[in-house]
């Protein structure tokens, strides 16, 4: 697989699942 | 005064908008969209149009039907009695497309049970489209109802009936299964994917960006088109389940949450559907472009063919497979219907099992066009006019009625007073002008494109009465919806 796909890959994941772990850190830490 | 429903919990809230949002585009439409507009590159329009439309829309919706608390309907009448029918428009639009959504599940149902005995074998085109549906060459050529559609689209609708019995209350539970299932099942679909030999070669196809294609405004279309269709805004959904929240919630960090697991789950999808094909073209000797697919052709056709292909375990991934497209509908099927019921219930006081009853038996009937032989033609030119035109007028009339008559700063102070994290200036921006411009160049350009030629070649006639015709009754229904008497 080309590196460039690896890049793309990798940031999505960041952009989205660490998108969600900062949205589910601050709801868990307000309750 | 009766007190309003009100969900469980905050996660019972989220797994359902969640729910509601991932359906079967997620799985048969992200993915293709994906590689056909440049691939990695496309991501990158993908996110900037889940950062400046989705989430601001989403935002607009659960702030308008928290701060109303009510459904679409009662939620437009609060901000101005006039308004009234373009909340039932909304509400239409949702219905419409659940009459055709249960019957896509119904196909599902029998895949599912067709997942058993492998029943497509060397034929799996032949099969849906003959044997399977008995597809008509014309839209007026109806041919039969077939039975066993009719039977799976009967027991759709007992599961939908079943899971709004109570409202959000039974909700909440039936989530739990109808999210976290499908989930799991994406997972070892995932996991099965790109484990499999020549999985490398589909997601080569899937993720290497072309990045020129990004100076290219058919792909940012594209992309605004999927954040549009695949969130479950502008039906009247988010509206109807965040006016059942408590008072004291967090609108912002939901609106995020839910927009970033719909989408996670979209691109989680791409890895599952393009290992396989990587497999499957593989072992047929094709390059991965001829073999790729979207829609009903993915997962009744291509799909099959690679489940038969597989080395072991055939029918169970069969079943395991259409379970998850089922799973994956029903919640979006339920909360089509739950936002309708819900409109019934807020303008004629109705029972929860008055206004279920009286959705579900409306839709069904409507629903049997769908299971003739020329049904799959009727539910394509529905779908296309629903989504490009019906869902697309809805959000721009949202962004002009909140954003410009009503204030974007009434719902923005609204929402920033409940939640952390806080909008900006910058909300106000996308509702106002960027979200209307973008809806405004999406509706003109198909308008455009549809005056030139009709839609997928279809006569001009099956066009209009399946297509024009259902979206100018809109607001006509929704005009007599309002003018109706309400109970108080």
């Amino acid at each position: 697989m080309p590196f460039s796909a690896i890049v793309m890959m990798v940031v999505t994941s960041l952009v989205l699942f660490g998108g969600i772990g900062i949205c589910t850190y601050m709801a868990l830490r307000k309750k | 005064m009766e007190k309003r429903d009100q969900w469980d919990s905050r996660f019972s809230f989220i797994l359902a908008a969640i729910g509601s949002a991932i359906g079967l585009g997620n799985i048969w439409r992200f993915p293709y969209i994906c590689y056909e507009n440049g691939g990695g590159a496309f991501l990158v329009a993908w996110l900037v149009a889940l950062f400046t439309a989705g989430i601001p829309l989403m935002i607009l919706e659960f702030g308008l039907g928290h701060k109303m608390e009510g459904s679409a309907s009662e939620a437009f009448r609060k901000v101005n009695r006039k308004f009234e029918w373009f909340g039932w428009v909304a509400i239409l639009v949702g219905f419409f497309i659940v009459c055709y959504y249960a019957v896509i599940m119904s196909y599902c149902f029998s895949y599912v049970y067709h997942s058993l005995t492998l029943a497509w074998g060397d034929d799996p085109s032949g099969f849906f489209y003959q044997t399977n549906l008995g597809l008509t060459e014309s839209p007026f050529e109806i041919g039969g109802i077939k039975g066993y559609i009719l039977l799976g689209l009967f027991l759709s609708w007992i599961a939908i009936f079943f899971s709004i019995w109570k409202g959000v209350k039974t909700v909440g539970k039936v989530v739990y299964a109808t999210v976290l299932i499908p989930w799991f099942l994406l997972l070892v679909f995932v996991i099965r994917g790109v484990t499999l030999p020549g999985a490398v070669e589909g997601l080569t196809f899937y993720l290497t960006p072309d990045f020129h294609k990004l100076l290219s405004h058919e792909v940012w279309l594209a992309a605004y088109t999927q954040v549009f269709f695949s969130l479950s805004i502008g039906f009247g959904i988010m509206i109807a389940y965040s006016s059942f929240l408590p008072r004291k919630t967090d609108i912002v960090n939901n609106a995020f949450l839910i927009s970033l697991a719909n989408c996670a789950t979209s691109f989680l999808a791409g890895f599952a559907v393009f290992g396989a094909l990587g497999y499957y073209a593989v072992k047929v000797g094709k390059p991965v472009a001829e073999v790729v697919a979207s829609g009903p052709g993915l997962a009744f056709v291509t799909y099959p063919h690679i489940i038969s292909n597989l080395p072991f375990w055939q029918p169970l991934f069969g079943v395991l497979f259409f379970l998850m497209l089922l799973t994956l509908g029903i919640d979006s099927a339920f909360s089509l219907a739950e936002a309708v019921a819900a409109g019934v219930r807020d303008k004629w006081k109705a029972s929860h099992r008055i206004s279920n009853t009286a959705v579900c038996s409306v839709a069904i009937i409507i629903g049997f066009i769908f299971t003739t032989g020329a049904g799959l033609l009727w539910l394509d030119i529905l779908d296309n006019f629903m989504n490009k035109f019906g869902l697309s007028l809805v959000c721009l009339g949202e962004c002009i009625l909140i954003g410009w008559v009503f204030g974007s700063g009434k719902i923005k102070k609204y929402v920033n007073g409940l939640s952390e994290f806080r909008i900006g200036v910058w909300w106000d921006i996308f509702i106002r002008f960027l979200i209307p411009v973008i809806l405004g160049v999406l509706i003109l350009a198909e308008l455009l494109e549809r005056i030139g030629s009709p839609y997928g070649g279809y006569p001009r006639l099956a066009e209009f009465l399946g297509g024009w015709m259902m979206v100018l009754l809109l607001p006509v229904l929704g005009i007599i919806l309002m003018i109706l008497k309400r109970r108080e």
